[in-house]
Order: structure tokens, then sequence, then C-alpha cells
């Protein structure tokens, strides 16, 4: 039966492995900002392997490692504050920001595809920006720091980046659409 | 900051760092609020996860049979297993080896991360920092359009400052700062670094030397002298769109001129210099250059020298008179005024000058001319505006403004008795009208509406206009936050905002045409002079009423003839009921299986409703007229559910059309040519349902069960052509709708005498059975019925309203002080509901300090703002009334002497005048005195190419300013040419001609006691009365005055628009107004002038109508297109007569129809000459 298993060890792991992006996108949310997010996509990963064997086989492993990241993320935004306050969001606005997001959620798969053009598009620096944020995972300070400006200047500069691929993407997801009626 | 703009800070700053517990409140806010901030935030969360993901950047570490444990730092560059975050889509794994690609052939050449100067993609040459300081003012680093008319506010629209821009200075004089370079930052820096605290970005303001060289950790935007070490500099030129300062998504650009400007400014020392309006004026030395007449001309000439520029000749007089009547008195001057005044000035062209200047000053009509600009000012109208736009009542407070100009108040009291009238010692009723200047905004008395948020409107009106009018300062600005510009906090707004805020005014009032309080009632302070010739004339035309005899016998044998026809043929024609309708919510209502209407359920209160009814009539005969009947409910057998226990009928309207219509056309509506009724209630006649207003009613008698309304179409409805009827009645008051009703059609002749019973019993009688007293009916019925003695009785009517007008006492909207005034307080945002600190009355801290023992009042402020100490008033008011004789103020901006202001094209001769303004003791005809006898005023306005191109706005005055005149002069002229002309000053708003649809288009026609819901045209003198006294309806302004660009007066304006469109030629061929005019002026051309022939009438009435002679080319044109229309009307003779019988004015049958026409067709022409619509 081993040899039927591909290779990952435990059925969890490619569990795990599916819900990366998911969970890594909610916590984005959660957060506001990817940093934040990847350190907690980490704690989270470590959580649900210590419980792995709590998990039961056939549940929705995404929603499970939610649950996991959610904590990690309440715990984190204590610690973050250093002192007892809420979270970035407040439970309404979870709710209304999840709901909103399940229901982009369709078109945001066709749009994802589009990503591919639009970073060919981007001017350089900000493509370069991109990389090395996200490709390089430097920091803003890294990042600043090699090009003499401030994280300011670049947390804009991503910023606009990210809206320029936001609205490239939509405007090819709707040239495209306009292709099918056609 | 819009929302998107909030939402993209938020995003940025949490990239790097958490927010605050304000921040974080703020940022929920936002996003619980703004669905566009949260698709905004959403997409932003996507695309990090999208790119983090594609990346391959993070990892899970997992390994074998070593698991970190909770505590165990987990290292990225571990040499754990890696598993890949799992990639969706076969495009993002396409992404990755896009972004690799590009970071190997990157890293092969450069290793670190990209930077601008570096970046080989681009195509600026890699060059060190300094030497790019000249390239980048030299090169155009982006394309925008030039002529962007975004403000950074967007909101209060000044003209752009290139709309009018004065001549660049020779470049080798010093920058100034106020002149060159508070302009330039003021609309393109000062919105995020500027004054107000709240908006501003990047901890930095420019509008201070402090703050523009404050170092902001270790940079300094402005390093005076030291361009290369001013970031501010830096950021203006760069080519990196993300360091670029303005920033591109604000759309402000900085033109390369401007870039100049900055850059020679820093280079010279950066120096800043205070505000220069918020420094009081100090006379300066006039400049001596050559033959001048008086001071202006030296300031005006020393200036045009600086720019090359030689003045212009002086107009020639038939130029200048003209000129000078119009800029006087709104009129043109009279053939004979004309001819006075070249002989005079052939004399002595000085002194004929001087006494043109005498007589129009003092005539009449300058009170009126001068009143026009400060009723767009003051907003005046004879509305309320909003939604029902009902009437009210303010021209006392006009004429205040016309008496004032004419009597030459002094302008320090003109301003005082209009802010405070109210709280002068022993204040007379002039005083106290003059108050109504703050009370011309909009009310409303909209149900739904919340009485707080319409009092903060309106004390927030009394602040616009009064900061804009008198200081020349957009307070407005300050409403919601600190203003962008100018040093007015929000809390300095709320403090002027207090004095406004005071008076006993309600938050839901001014319904039934009934002024909104507090009003008083109050005499006119016009001049009774022309009460005895009034009274005289009254008299005559009464007694001539009286008297009348003329025309009985015709008229009596046709209302006979009417009587003894009654009920001939008369037959019902029951209509096919498509449709009903009610606007208002007059309870249940059905159509009936037998076609009628059906109130089942009424409302208990209200029962003022209108009914529209869609009819299709049946084939056949056309129809003369409809007939309402009512019924009784079948259960309580009442004719309504209300005390009247009848219906009540304000009026009906119909329109037929070859398509079913639900609502009557009120463009095409049928005409009525009488009304009758079965009964009628005391004097409730069936007549008044002719009158489309809501003042009279027709109700039926008591004891009349069965009553019906009939109306006669003046012409039969034609079901083959038009068999689609709709009629709209309305049940005019409160508890008049009845129960149950039905329309029908009819053939034949009314069955009803719109006579009462006795008179119709006298009139079925021959005369000569008549007693005295039936013969004294008889008599009576024809003065008050005749259609040939409806002139008499109009004029009448008008007579007695005139001599009302001038001996009675009317209401008039005032300003007060409560009891108990209410607190003010600063509002949060603006927002009515957020209170924050409560204020008391004061002024800006930056102007010079308010001066009162106690709590500051309305009297305290407009002594303030008059006082010689106050750095605006004076300036602001010299500047306005410079703009009326120049078309462009000295500044051009003249609401806003603030930092978005304009530099003055003449700085020291603003000055000038203000300090000499205040020195004369505030003397408006004196000012305009002097500004008219300067040889500036006086030079011809003919252009040559130099000036044209140097100047090409004559900001500099090198030429005579000509403009277009303004809406109502327009009119005026046409009126007063034509001899139409009746120059009454004063007294109620006039409703000349216009489309009678209009108002019923955007009113509540039928469904409000407001007034002004329905227009019903003046007849008699009131229609050509001058057209500042054209009824001013705020939702519908008169489509004459509006073609030419006179303002709504939703609020105040300042400067108006001067536009040239098609529509003002429609307007002034083709309005009856105009129409009239020409045909009026022709008549009397042809009386006047029986001798001459073709050529020299066409001569006479060029110059009569433009001043001048025409030359001979302009003659020729016009003889040909005589002949022309001389050949055209003799083959159409109906044409020629309809042509002189536009307007209700009688037409001359003493002079033959086609020549009339002919010659009102050369008039139009010439009343539409551009040159006769110009003021050269």
């Amino acid at each position: 039966m081993k040899a039927l298993q591909p290779e990952n060890d435990h059925p969890l792991e490619t569990e795990i492995e599916r819900a990366q992006v998911p969970v890594l996108g909610y916590l984005v949310r959660l957060t506001g900002n990817l940093a934040d997010a990847r350190d907690l996509l980490q704690a989270t990963n470590l959580t649900a392997w210590e419980k792995r064997d709590s998990f039961e086989t056939g549940s929705n492993a995404v929603v499970w490692m939610r649950t996991i990241a959610r904590n990690h993320y309440r715990n984190a935004s204590r610690r973050w504050q250093r002192r007892k306050t809420v979270p970035l969001l407040d439970t309404d606005l979870e709710q209304m920001i999840e709901a909103r997001h399940e229901e982009r959620e369709q078109e945001d798969a066709r749009k994802r595809r589009l990503l591919a053009v639009c970073l060919e598009k981007l001017p350089n620096r900000q493509r370069d920006a991109i990389e090395n944020y996200y490709l390089s995972s430097r920091t803003l300070e890294e990042i600043g720091d090699a090009s003499g400006r401030n994280p300011n200047a670049i947390a804009q500069l991503l910023h606009r980046a990210r809206q320029n691929l936001i609205d490239c993407v939509k405007k090819e997801s709707h040239q495209n659409r306009d292709h099918e009626i056609l | 900051m819009n929302d998107l703009e909030s939402i993209d800070r938020w995003l940025c700053l949490l990239d790097q760092r958490p927010l605050t517990d304000t921040e974080r409140a703020e940022f929920q806010d936002l996003l619980k609020r703004s669905p566009e901030a949260m698709d905004r935030y959403l997409d932003h969360c996507e695309m990090n996860t999208w790119l983090a993901a594609g990346s391959g950047g993070d990892a899970i570490q997992l390994e074998g049979n070593h698991h970190p444990t909770a505590g165990e730092p987990v290292s990225r560059a571990g040499k754990q297993k890696l598993i890949p975050i799992a990639i969706g889509t076969v495009a993002a794994v396409i992404a990755i080896s896009v972004i690799g690609e590009r970071i190997l052939t990157k890293q092969d050449s450069d290793p670190e991360i990209s930077d601008s100067t570096t970046d080989a993609t681009t195509n600026s040459p890699m060059e060190p920092k300094n030497s790019l300081v000249d390239l980048a003012v030299v090169d155009q680093p982006r394309e925008k359009d030039p002529w962007k008319v975004i403000n950074a506010t967007g909101s209060v629209k000044h003209p752009g400052l290139k709309d009018k821009p004065i001549p660049v200075v020779a470049s080798d004089r010093p920058v100034k700062f106020n002149r060159d370079i508070r302009p330039i930052l003021s609309e393109t820096c000062f919105h995020c670094h500027g004054p107000d605290e709240h908006g501003r970005r990047a901890d930095l303001r420019l509008d201070s030397l402090e703050g523009a060289t404050a170092d902001l950790g270790g940079t300094v935007a402005i390093v005076p002298g030291d361009l290369t070490k001013s970031e501010a500099w830096w950021r203006i030129i760069s080519d990196d769109e993300d360091e670029l300062m303005p920033p591109p998504e604000s759309h402000l650009v900085l033109t390369e001129p401007q870039k100049q400007l900055i850059k020679r400014w820093i280079e010279e020392g950066a120096e800043y210099e205070g505000h220069w309006a918020f420094e009081a004026p100090v006379r300066p030395q006039v400049p001596s250059s050559g033959a001048i007449k008086n001071e202006i001309d030296g300031f005006i000439r020393a200036r045009a020298a600086e720019e090359g520029l030689t003045m212009s000749a002086e107009a020639n007089p038939r130029t200048l008179i003209r000129r000078l009547s119009f800029d006087l008195t709104g009129l043109p001057p009279t053939h004979d005024e004309v001819f006075a005044f070249l002989n005079a000035y052939e004399n002595d062209s000085e002194a004929a000058w001087q006494n043109a200047i005498d007589r129009l000053l003092n005539s009449p009509h300058f009170g009126e001319r001068m009143a026009v600009p400060w009723l767009d000012q003051a907003r005046y109208a004879d509305t309320n505006g909003y939604s029902i736009d009902g009437g009210r009542h303010m021209w006392l407070w006009r004429d205040w403004v016309i008496q004032a100009y004419n009597e030459n108040k002094p302008f320090d009291e003109f301003a005082i008795e209009q802010i405070a009238g109210d709280l002068l010692p022993n204040a007379t009723p002039a005083q106290i009208t003059a108050t109504g200047f703050n009370r011309n905004h909009m009310i409303t008395h909209e149900g739904g509406t919340i009485p707080e948020e319409n009092l903060t409107n309106y004390a927030a009106d009394r602040v616009k206009t009064t900061s804009e009018v008198f200081l020349g300062l957009t307070m407005a600005c300050a409403q919601c936050h600190d203003h962008k510009y100018d040093p007015i906090s929000i809390r300095e707004y709320y403090e002027f905002f207090s004095f406004f805020n005071e008076l006993s005014d309600k938050g839901n009032d001014g319904n039934r045409g009934v002024n909104a309080v507090p009003n008083i009632m109050a005499e006119s302070v016009l001049p009774d002079t022309e009460l005895p010739s009034l009274r005289s004339e009254l008299a005559a035309a009464e007694t001539a009423l009286h008297e009348s005899e003329d025309g009985i016998e015709e008229w009596l044998a046709e209302v006979q003839n009417n009587e003894q026809q009654l009920g001939s043929g008369f037959e019902i024609i029951e209509l096919e009921t498509l449709d009903l309708t009610a606007p208002n919510r007059p309870g249940v209502f059905e159509i009936l299986d037998d076609g009628s209407a059906f109130v089942s359920e009424p409302v208990l209160r209200g029962g003022m409703n209108a009914f529209s009814h869609a009819f299709k009539l049946p084939a056949g005969t056309p129809v003369n007229g409809i007939r309402i009947r009512f019924f009784p409910h079948p259960e309580d057998n009442r004719l309504s559910a209300y005390e009247a226990n009848a219906p009540i009928i304000s009026t009906v309207v119909a329109s037929a059309g070859d398509q079913e219509a639900k609502q009557v056309e009120h463009y095409n509506q049928l005409q009525f040519a009488h009304s009758s009724a079965s009964s009628q209630f005391e004097t409730m006649d069936a007549k008044h349902v002719l009158d489309e207003r809501n003042l009279h009613l027709w109700r039926p008698a008591v004891d009349d069960k069965k009553p019906h309304l009939t109306l006669t179409f003046d012409q039969p409805v034609n079901p083959e052509e038009t068999p689609f009827l709709t009629v709209l009645v309305f049940f005019g008051q409160n508890g008049a709708t009845p129960y149950h009703w039905r329309i029908d059609g009819f053939l034949g002749t009314d069955t009803d005498s719109q006579f009462t019973q006795e008179e119709q019993s006298v009139l079925l009688r021959d005369a000569t059975s008549w007693s005295p007293e039936e013969r004294d009916i008889v008599r009576d019925l024809f003065r008050n019925e005749a259609e040939s003695l409806e002139p008499l009785r109009i004029r009448i009517a008008n007579l007695r309203e005139r001599i009302e007008v001038l001996t009675k006492a009317h209401s008039t909207m005032v300003m007060d002080t409560a009891p108990k005034p209410r607190d003010t307080f600063v509002l949060d945002r603006g927002q009515y509901d957020a209170p924050l600190d409560k204020v008391s009355p004061s002024t800006p801290a930056t102007l010079p300090s308010l001066e009162s023992k106690e709590k500051a009042t309305r009297l305290d402020l407009a002594k303030w703002m008059t006082s010689t100490e106050n750095p605006l008033t004076a300036r602001v008011a010299v500047n306005r009334i410079w703009q009326v004789f120049f078309g462009t103020g000295l500044v051009a901006t003249t609401a806003d002497f603030g930092s978005q202001g304009e530099w003055p094209s003449h700085p020291e001769l603003l000055d000038w005048l203000a300090v000499e303004f205040m020195e004369s003791g505030w003397d408006q005809k004196s000012l305009i005195r002097k500004i008219v006898s300067s040889s500036t005023y006086r030079q011809d306005s003919a252009s040559n190419p130099e000036q044209r191109e140097k100047d090409p706005n004559n900001r500099l005055l090198a030429r005579g300013p000509r403009f277009r005149l303004a809406a109502e002069f327009v009119r005026d002229q046409a009126l007063a040419k034509s001899g139409l002309l009746v120059p009454r000053i004063g007294g109620p708003s006039v409703q000349p001609y216009q489309p009678a649809g209009l108002w019923k288009e955007v009113s509540h026609f039928g469904s409000t006691p407001a007034t002004k819901q329905v227009f019903v045209q003046d007849r008699g003198e009131k229609l050509y009365r001058r057209s500042l006294y054209t009824i001013v309806k705020r939702t519908s302004p008169h489509p004459a005055m509006a073609a030419f660009d006179a303002p709504n007066r939703e609020m105040c304006i300042t400067e108006r628009g001067v536009t040239n469109t098609p529509l003002q030629a429609l307007v002034t061929l083709n309005d009856p107004q105009f129409a009239e005019a020409a045909r009026v002026f022709a008549a009397r051309l042809l009386k006047d002038s029986p001798t001459l022939d073709d050529e020299q009438r066409i001569s006479l009435a060029f110059e009569k109508i433009t001043g001048r002679a025409p030359d001979s080319s302009e003659a020729n044109a016009l003889a040909s297109f005589l002949s022309d229309e001389r050949s055209r009307f003799q083959n159409d003779t109906v044409g020629a007569n309809a042509l002189i019988r536009v307007g209700e004015s009688p037409a001359d049958d003493s002079q033959p129809a086609v020549e009339q026409a002919v010659w009102t067709q050369i008039s139009s022409l010439l009343f539409n000459l551009s040159e006769t619509l110009t003021r050269l």
C-alpha cells in the first residue's frame, strides 16, 4: 500500500500542501499585509503538523487549517500590539470580508490566469520590486536600503505595482470575456 | 481624500507597521462603509496572495521525522524538506518562469535591485544627478493636457489660473513670491502640503518658510539658494512616477514655465511673503507717465509699458456714449441722446463726457444697472428653491438695493445695513429690510427633510455668501475641514457661522407663498414721485371703463345668441377609460366597470389631490368638450368623505394625441373656450378652473347633489386624428377630493350658462323690456366680461397694483436675533448632527481682531468688515466695481482673494483705489466716476495683432474693454429701442412671455399649496418691464435669461460666464419678446419717416439701433435683404399679418402689413447684429 502513496509520507501532507494558497489568502485578508501572513502561515503549518493526528481524514483541511490560522492570528495580534487589544479586523468586518471574498472567488480564478500577461506589462522598476519582495522575500527595509529610499516609498511602489496588476487583470479579463461572447 | 485613496494609504501603511487603535477604528469604519474600499482591499489581498504563491518564495518546512516544536525558531534558509506551495494554474507557472527569467538576466548584470538612474530600459541618459537639473526643465517628461481643469479641491470652480492669464513679465524681473510662486504652490501643492493639518502628507507644509525648510529626517524640501539640496525640486523634476510631485494620480501638472519660476525662486533665495490680501492696503505712489486723465491711467500705462504695449486712442464719441450708457444704466442711449452728445463732444469733449457721466449717474436706471451684479451675488430670487420651489416675496429688499445705489449710499453703510441693519440703534424698517440680503438663500419646507440640517445649510449659505461677497474669502471650504489653502480653521469657520446661526428662522418653513419667518411688513423705499400720475391715470382708466359702451351691441348680440343656443344638439359621448393615476396619496381608488373613478378609501387627512385620466375617444364625430359628473357614495349618499361634502376643483388641464398618454402633455395642451357648472357655491365660480393657479376654485352649491362641471374646447377634438385624450383634474385644497366621478365628452353646445340665473333671465329677454336696474346689470356684465375691454381692465389692475406697491406695507424676509439663540458647535466634517466643541461668534485670527466688549454680534461683525483696518473689504468692493466696467477684475477671481486667488494684474492700482475708496467715505458713485473718467476706460476697444499676441485677454488694458451685453441688457435694449419699455422701477417681479409648460415640467403642479408652480403670463405693461424684474424661479430660469448666461440664483455668483451659443440667436430672432420689439420698432420707423426712401430708412434704422451709420457694404447687404423680404411678403400677406401681430401690443394697422413685415425683418436683423449685442 505504501507504494501507492506518492511522494508524501503522511496523507495530511498533501492536504496541507493544497491548503497553502487558500490559507495564505485568508491570512492576508486578516492582516492586510503579506509579511505577517507569511509568518502566520509558517506557524499554522507547524501547528497543523503537530496536531496532524487530530485531523479527521475526509474532513476539509482548509477549514481545519483556517481555524488554526485564526488562533495564531489572534495570539499574534496581541503580541504585536504589546498590549491587550483587538486585532485589525473585528468579527463583523471579518465576516463581511469573507462573504465578499466568496462572492468574488469564481471570477478570481480566471483573473489569476491572466497575471502572467500583466506582469510582463509592468514598468521595470515595479516588476523588480515585485520580484524582490515576493520572489526573493526581501523586506521593505532591505529593498529600500539597496535603492536608497525609505520603506514607505517602497511600500508605495509595491502598492502601485499591485494596483497596476489588478487593473490590468481586470481589463484583460473583460477583453477575454468579450472574445468569449463573440 | 476619497475612499479609494484612503484604503490605498492604509494598505501601504499595513505593509510597514501595525495600526494604532485610532487608525484601526478608522480603517474598519472605512471597510464597513465603503464597498468600493472593500473591493480594493480584497484586490490587494488577493494579488498579494497570488504573487506570494506564484513566487514559491514561501515554503512549508517539513522534514522526515524531525518536526520543529513551537518554540523552535523556523529558518527559511534551513535545509528542511521543502514542500513548494501548491500552484493552481498553468498561468501561474508561466508567471514564475517569467519572473525567474528576468531575475536571471538581471542578476547577471546587476545583482542589486534596480534604481531609476541605472535602469537600462529608460531613455534618460545615465548621468550624475546634477546635470539632470537643466535637462529635466527642458524635457517634457509627461505629456498632459495643458488645459487641465481639475482643481485640487474639485469643489469651488474658480477660473483656472490660465483662463485669463496676465502676460508674463520680462524674464529678468526678480521673482516675487506672492505674484509668481504662491499661485503655483497653492494650485499644485497646498492641497496636501498646506494649512490643513489633517490632510497634510509627509508632515510637510509648503505655505510657510518654516515648514518648507524644516528638516524631515535628513531631507529638506526647500533649501533657499541651493537647488540641488532642495528635495522639493528633485521631486518636481523626477521622471519616476513614484517620486514625482505633484503625484500623477492628482492630475495636477506643473508646466515648464512654472517649473522655471520655482527654480529661479529657490535659486534667488526662496523668499516667502505674507499673503498680500491679508495685509492692509497702503496708498502707493502714482506712476507718472505722460498725459493722463487721472491716477488710474498712471498705473495702467506704467504696467503696459513694462510689456512694451502702448495705450490705444480714445474711442469715437458714438461708441463712447453707447458704452457709458450701457455701463451706467444698462440701457442704450436714445437717438437724441447720441446726437446731443455728439454736438457737445465736438465743442468740448471733456465737458461733454463729464456731463454725460453726471446725467447717467443721476438716472434712476443707474440703481437698476448696479443692482444686477449685486442680485447675482446676493442670490436674489422669487422662489424658495429646492424641490418644491414655491414663491417668496423679497422684492422689497431688491428695491432697497436699487434705491441704495441711486442714493449713493456709502458702501460701508450699504454693507452694515445688509449684514446687521436690524441691530442698528432705532433701526428703521428700511434698515431691517436690508438684512434680507442673508435671507435670500434657498429655503425648503419639504416634508421629510430634517429641520436642523436645513438650518445648518441656511447658515452655511450665509457664511459662504457673506465671506465671498464682502471679504473675497472662500470660507465655505472650511465647513468640513481646515481650509486647504487659506489660514482658516474649521473652528474659525464655525465661529463665523455662529453670527448667522442666531436668528429665529425655522427649519421647515415658507409654504403657500408665505414668507418664511422671520419676516416683517414694510413699505417700499422707492420714491413715490409717480403716485400723482398713477392716480390720475387710474382714475381716467376707471372712468373710461365705467362709461364704456363701445361695442356693447355686438357683445350683447353674441351673448344672447349663445344663451339661446345652450344645449342645442348636446349629447354625452362616453369615453373608454384606459388609466387613472394620482401623483399624491389620495387613498384607495379604482376604475369601476362603467369607466368611472371611485375613491373607495379616501385618506382621512389631506384630500388635496390631482387625478390624471387617460381616455380613448370613440370613432365618429369630433367632441366639443368634456363634462365631469359627480355621484354620491352608494352607502352614505355623500359626495365626499370630507367636511365640504362636495368636489372642489382648482383647475382642469387636458391634451389629446395619437398615442395613449398617462400624463397631460404640457407643451401641447388643449385650450378651453369656457367653462360652466350645474351650480356654484357662493363666489366659487366655474370660470376659476380655467386659471391654472391654485388661487380660486369651483365648488357646487350645497344642495346640488348631482353636480357637474363642463369645459368646452376652443377647437373640437377629432377622434380620427387624436383619439387619445388625457385629462388632469385638480382637487386643489384639503378635503376637496370626491368619492365618485366620471368624465365624458359631449357633442353640441353646453347646456349650462356662464351667467347666474338672474343675469341669464335678463339676457334672454329683449332689451326693450329691461328695467333701469336690469340695464345696469347688462352694462356691468359687458364691462367686466367683454373681450374688447380686456386691455383696459388689465391696465386698471396693473395701475392699482402699482399704487399698492408704493403705498402699502408688504412682507419681506429679514434677519433677527432669536430670544434664545441657537448654540453653535464645530460640526465634525460639517455634519449637522455631529457637534464637537461649542464656539462663540468671532472672526478668523489671520485678519485684524474683532472689537467687542461682550459677546460679538452681527453688528460688530459688520463694523469689523467695514473698518479701514480690514485689508479685504475695500479691495474686494473696488475690484467688483472694476469688473463691472472692464469685464474682468484687477483680481480675476473676484470671490477669492485667498491663496487660490489670482495675483492682481495691477496690485498697486488695486491698493490705490481701495485706499481712495475708503478715504472718500466709501463713495461708490465717486469711484465709478473716477473709473469712467479715465482715459483707460475711454480707449478704443479694437485690438491690433500685437495686442492680441501679447495680451489676448486684455488684462493690461492697452485697449478698451469690450464684452457681450448681460442677458438683462440684451432684452432691455430691444424693449428700449422699440419704445415698448415701461421704465417703472421696482415692485414685484413680473412674468413676461415664456413657454407655458416650463414650470409645470419641474414643479409640483397641482399637488402642493405652494405658489409659483404654474406659469401664468402677465399682461399689459408688465410684459415690458426691465429684465431685472423678470421673475427668477430657481428651478426654471427664464430661457432668454439663461441663454445669455444669467445665473439661476441658487447660490452666490460673483462672475457670470460669457458664452456665445446658437441658442442666443434663436432667442433674439424668435422669442416673442424680441419679435414683438422688432415689429413695433418697424411700425414706428415707418410712421416716423414717411418721406424717406429705402436707402435712407435703412440708414436711419441702423443708426437708431447701433448708434452709427452703416457703411456702404452694410447698407447694400441690407438693401438686398430688404428687396428679398419684400418680394417674399408680397406673396404672403397672411404671413405678413401674422408677423406684425406677434406679442400683445396692438398692431398698427395704419401702415401696410407687407411693409411692416418687411421692415420687421430688417429690424430683427439689426437687433441680432453682433455689434448690437456687444458693448464696444
